[in-house]
């Protein structure tokens, strides 16, 4: 990404109070208990199906380890492009009704944060992911305490782990 | 009383419209009416739908890697023709690892939203950004709300030519 650059004068630097036009607008009082109850509830009840999407983020993932192992993504740019699928199926996992997926989504960013460079060891373990995320739609596997759901967890962070004890960070 | 989010209008630059809408449901709850809930799916089409609206509250999501979510946010606080860049700007993201939050953090964002979310710690952020706003520091490299978040108090010299007295605006 290009730097954007500050279009705006502001040499010397300083520090500004703009004006709270949000405040002027909303007043005071905060949000009441029953606002956010009733707004949790919304988010729980939500009835979007996740496995479109969840598929859409695997097989892009898919196609990005592809383009890796051919040489078509650079090493140094590659987890960048990994990360925004993983990221999204660890945001929406929960959020549409599968915990699975943001668990198991969640062991892969922890790994991946500290990854400067992709190689094969990396790809297989990503690979590994992108099917157990398969499974698990698939089988529809959304709780995160369903035991085929800890196993593929497991799995996916004893690999992690091996991998960072070989290559730290 | 509670806040009233009647006259408060929203931007809402998501990865996708499930996403888009679960974000709008919280919204509406909170009080914001539907069509005060503007939807953007890329940096360009926020960026333009926030010069013709002008919205009091942007949430953005990481979007598309390379942070394409973070590029909407130097744009709005750092381009001539940003409309307001002082307007609040919440990030949300699959990840909070600490080096993408700096990350976002230096971009300019005012507050950052680990996702999946709950309805309370959205609205948290949102009561941050209405009780609690920063000042803003303006240089050469940097926009956005003061990142000096220690609260023992700065003990080195004050380089800011501003620091003496704080500019209101």
């Amino acid at each position: 990404m290009a730097e954007i650059l500050n279009e705006n004068n502001f040499t010397p630097g300083k520090l500004v109070v703009p004006e709270n036009n949000l405040k002027q607008k909303v007043g005071n009082g905060g949000f009441s208990a029953t606002t956010l109850a009733k707004a949790q509830d919304n988010l729980d009840k939500n009835d979007i199906d996740f496995r479109p999407m969840a598929t859409e983020y695997a097989m892009s993932l898919g196609g990005i380890i592809k383009d890796i192992r051919a040489g078509t993504i650079k090493p140094d740019e590659a987890i960048d492009a990994i990360m925004f699928p993983v990221m999204q199926l660890r945001a929406q996992g929960s959020l549409f009704k599968y915990p699975s997926i943001t668990k198991i989504s969640h062991i892969l960013i922890d790994c991946l944060e500290t990854v400067k460079a992709t190689d094969k060891e990396i790809l297989d373990i990503i690979d590994a992911y992108k099917k157990s995320v398969q499974a698990m739609i698939a089988l529809q596997l959304k709780d995160d305490t369903n035991p085929a759901v800890k196993e593929l967890c497991t799995a996916l962070g004893d690999a992690c782990g091996r991998y960072e004890k070989i290559k730290p960070a | 009383m509670a806040y009233d989010f009647k006259r408060v209008k929203v931007l809402v630059v998501e990865s996708s419209v499930p996403m888009f809408k679960l974000v709008k449901s919280v919204l509406n709850t909170f009080g914001v009416p539907d069509a005060s809930i503007y939807s953007a799916f890329t940096v360009e089409e926020g960026f333009d739908n926030f010069c013709r609206i002008k919205q009091d509250l942007i949430i953005v999501d990481w979007l598309q890697n390379p942070d394409r979510g973070i590029e909407l946010t130097k744009t709005i606080r750092r381009k001539k023709s940003s409309p307001n860049i002082y307007v609040p700007i919440i990030m949300t993201a699959g990840s909070g690892h600490l080096q993408r939050v700096l990350k976002a953090r230096d971009a300019g964002i005012s507050e950052y939203l680990v996702k999946p979310f709950s309805a309370k710690s959205l609205a948290e952020r949102v009561s941050r950004v209405i009780e609690k706003p920063k000042a803003f520091a303006q240089c050469e490299t940097f926009v956005g709300p003061d990142r000096r978040v220690r609260s023992d108090g700065y003990t080195g010299p004050e380089r800011r030519s501003a620091d003496a007295g704080f500019h209101s605006i």
